[in-house]
């Protein structure tokens, strides 16, 4: 059981890492001879609406604002939706952007708690902020849907910096193909980079152990998890944290759910399924060129509490899209995708901790045989593979870090990250389930240091 | 168990050597790619010495640069090609065939595969003015190769084949549509007459990318073309159309601008206020004070903006504006009078008197 176990996840992880591995030689030879570039300047390249949703942001909206609005992109607007919140975040950026208060009209197509004020700066001509009564995240972010007027729109979090071409190169897929709905790019970490004008201008591996041990394991899941989707056609996953969208087709299906924990991934999911049962393909494509940086929790209580919620948002999606498991008719996401993550993402953890549990027991009472030994070290290692592969293949397709100090540093972070970390999670997505069973449905609360303190 | 125990090394030994490549490879690549620059920049400057001499083909430089790795002399060429002009890029041209590169290029053009003749397309331009792999390359079956070739024209190579590339803004693929206008864009003014018949005629699938090229030359000749469009469906176009008005400065554009004060979209009139404001159009100052009531904040500060821009009459109708009802027509025209008071509020530069009595200053 344990053998066959242990098979299945190492082939399911393979055949994507292989998938990755063709879409990346793929992006190279298209870089290479695309033209785009040549185009950036230009306004035919569609509208878009960036949409910050802030909720006690005080610490980082500034610089996230102004990185936003120092970007290439030459057809731009930036709406920043605050939610409410306890800080001065409101204040922040009235001092930041020489704000003043504008007629609140827009077209109220979903339905969002009521805005209380609109703003618009004096010293940025594209920038709206909007100050509403706290309704959550995805009433913040269906905010933006209504009072932005771009064709796309990208949502972005407050903690997050983009690149200046990233824009650009997640604009590229819509431009090409008119059946992508979505694109998303790579998301890193923020933490222990030099930023400068809201601009990461040199990525270093952090110095905290979790933090660059959560930088391994964010290139891993967006090479193995996102890019490895892309060719297989099972993508169901844009991160909250850096996403393009058309407007239109978001607006049509009600904009994100409310009520749904794990939004990012539910919007992604309904919009792929409404479009297999409209009989209109919904493409969701991933760009590994399109970069932005995000702080990634440090303290213990935050990441714990992160990975939590991202297993109960995991639980509420597929409860909520069961209908699409196994079935043919939704297309590679109902053969491919969601099965994938019923077991890999979901079922996994669970068998992993009843193996750590079993496996304790057996060495306690001493009939912990060599063969069981010898199979876990294999599991390990080949998670290991699996995951220094990757950084490998990001080493030579992104050149991410500059010194071999720092890609020693992620070596040591992988190997925490795939024997104390690994556990961790374990750990704490049981926790997220036993809250989902407890229905659970708050984010928690997560301490951020800003781009600063870094 | 042996099996399993041989499995556990070899994916130990595999790790070991995935963990070395990755921190020490990207060392390696640093060192090659540096060494590959330091090639690059010789060569480089050997080519610019030999442009400057009169016989090339018979210095020390020219055997270095001969001996020197193909795809890096390649590189300089090209880059040397888009810095050069007049006689000097025709010397280039010259030695471009001294060292078999002409030959190379046209070698690449026949290929089979698309990439390699994408690597003609992009080497073209060392290629003589009538040289036919040149529009061998522009007529290729690959859009990737054609928009390559477009990218490579000079301005005089365009005015040659401005009727094609007008043609290629209707081509399906947005990569040659864009290198298209790209090359519209660089083109010289004297072929601008076909751009008008272009725009004349009825809508294509390149008539936005058209009416973007005619925004962005500004010639006067190119208003009457305008006119045919200040109706078109896409809400893209008629801002293109209202932001071309402006950079023509011709009479008649003032009197279209105005209409389109009153189109249904604020992004439209929001352009055609701005455009006014640019043309200084006093007659039409009180039409775009009408926009200060406006419900888009975007189309109020155009055209408070624009009225500023105007001058005087513009001014007299902000501060009218300070005491009408609206409260947001009152508050923008405040604010754009507060910032117009805050400009001329600014210190007067320095006098050379002033810089001669404090050294301090004529340094900085």
């Amino acid at each position: 059981m344990l053998t066959v176990a242990v098979v299945v996840l190492a082939s399911a992880q393979l055949l994507l890492l292989i998938s990755a591995v063709l879409e990346l030689r793929h992006v190279a030879q298209r870089e290479r001879h695309h033209v785009w570039g040549r185009a950036s300047t230009s306004t035919i390249l569609p509208k878009i609406t960036v949409v910050i949703p802030a909720y006690n942001e005080e610490r980082t909206i500034n610089e996230a604002t102004r990185g936003i609005l120092a970007l290439t992109y030459p057809n731009l607007e930036v709406v920043v939706v605050i939610d409410g919140g306890s800080d001065d975040t409101l204040g922040e950026l009235r001092k930041g952007f020489d704000l003043v208060p504008v007629h609140p009209i827009y077209q109220h197509r979903i339905d969002t708690q009521p805005v209380s004020q609109m703003y618009r700066s004096a010293s940025e001509a594209t920038l709206l902020v909007i100050d509403k009564a706290n309704g959550g995240k995805a009433d913040a972010m269906n905010c933006g849907l209504n009072t932005g007027t771009g064709e796309l729109i990208c949502f972005i979090d407050a903690d997050t910096l983009i690149a200046p071409d990233a824009l650009q190169k997640l604009a590229v897929p819509f431009i090409e193909d008119e059946d992508v709905v979505a694109s998303g790019g790579m998301v890193r970490h923020a933490n222990g980079a030099v930023i400068e004008d809201g601009i990461v201008t040199k990525l270093r591996a952090p110095r905290n152990i979790l933090a660059a041990s959560q930088a391994v394991e964010y290139i891993r899941a967006f090479i193995v998890g996102r890019l490895g989707w892309n060719k297989l056609g099972g993508n169901l996953l844009i991160s909250g944290a850096f996403g393009l969208f058309r407007r239109d087709k978001l607006i049509d299906i009600g904009g994100y759910e409310h009520e749904s924990i794990g939004e990012d991934m539910e919007l992604v999911v309904r919009l792929r399924r409404l479009g297999y049962e409209n009989d209109r393909p919904a493409k969701v494509v991933f760009m590994t060129a399109a970069c932005s940086w995000t702080e990634v929790p440090e303290a213990l209580d935050s990441l714990a509490n992160q990975r939590g919620r991202w297993y109960r948002g995991l639980i509420d999606v597929l409860s909520r899209h069961k209908k699409m498991l196994f079935r043919p008719k939704y297309g590679a996401g109902g053969m491919l995708g969601m099965p994938y993550y019923l077991i890999v993402e979901f079922l996994a953890p669970l068998l992993e901790a009843l193996g750590i549990v079993l496996l304790f027991i057996a060495a306690v009472r001493g009939q912990l045989t060599t063969f069981t030994v010898l199979i876990v070290a294999c599991a390990y290692m080949a998670g290991l593979l699996i995951t220094t592969s990757v950084l490998l293949l990001d080493e030579l397709a992104n050149r991410t870090y500059h010194t071999a100090s720092d890609r020693f540093r992620l070596v040591l972070a992988a190997l925490f990250e795939q024997t104390i970390m690994h556990v961790a999670t374990v750990v704490w997505r049981i926790s997220g389930l036993v809250d989902a069973m407890r229905g659970r449905s708050d984010w928690g609360t997560m301490t951020r240091k800003g781009f600063g303190g870094s | 168990m042996t099996i399993l125990t041989y499995v556990l090394i070899a994916l130990i030994g595999a790790n070991i050597a995935v963990c070395t490549l990755f921190v020490f490879g990207g060392a390696v690549r640093d060192v090659r790619r540096r060494r590959r620059g330091e090639q690059f920049a010789t060569v480089r400057f050997d080519l610019a010495r030999i442009l400057l001499q009169p016989t090339e083909e018979t210095t020390e430089e020219f055997q270095r640069v001969r001996k020197a790795r193909r795809r890096v002399v390649l590189g300089a060429m090209q880059q040397l090609a888009f810095d050069l002009n007049g006689p000097s890029h025709d010397r280039l041209l010259r030695l471009a065939d001294a060292l078999g590169i002409d030959h190379h290029i046209r070698s690449l053009g026949r290929r089979t595969r698309w990439r390699q003749r994408c690597r003609a397309a992009q080497l073209a331009h060392l290629l003589g003015q009538d040289d036919p792999t040149r529009a061998k390359l522009l007529a290729d079956r690959h859009p990737t190769v054609q928009a390559y070739a477009l990218e490579g024209l000079s301005r005089s190579d365009i005015h040659d084949v401005y009727s094609l590339v007008l043609e290629m803004l209707d081509h399906r693929s947005r990569a040659v549509q864009i290198a298209a206008q790209h090359a519209l864009l660089r083109s010289e003014s004297r072929s601008l007459h076909l751009l008008v018949e272009y725009l004349s005629g009825p809508h294509r699938a390149g008539t936005s990318l058209a009416i973007e090229v005619a925004a962005s030359i500004g010639d006067p000749r190119l208003v009457v073309a305008l006119e045919s469009h200040l109706q078109a469906e896409k809400t893209d176009t008629r801002i293109m159309v209202a932001r071309g008005l402006a950079l023509g400065s011709a009479k008649e554009a003032a009197d279209m601008l105005a209409n389109m004060l009153a189109d249904e979209s604020a992004g439209v009139r929001a352009e055609a206020a701005s455009s006014l404001g640019r043309l200084r159009a006093v007659n039409k100052a009180s039409a775009i004070a009408q926009l200060l009531g406006d419900p888009s904040w975007d189309v109020r500060r155009n055209a408070a903006l624009a009225l500023d821009k105007i001058g005087p009459a513009g001014a007299l109708l902000l501060r009218r504006a300070l005491s009408t009802e609206d409260p947001f027509a009152r508050d923008m025209a405040r604010q754009v009078l507060e910032a117009a008071a805050a400009r001329t509020r600014q210190p007067a530069p320095p006098t050379l008197e002033d810089l001669r009595a404090t050294p301090d200053l004529l340094a900085a």
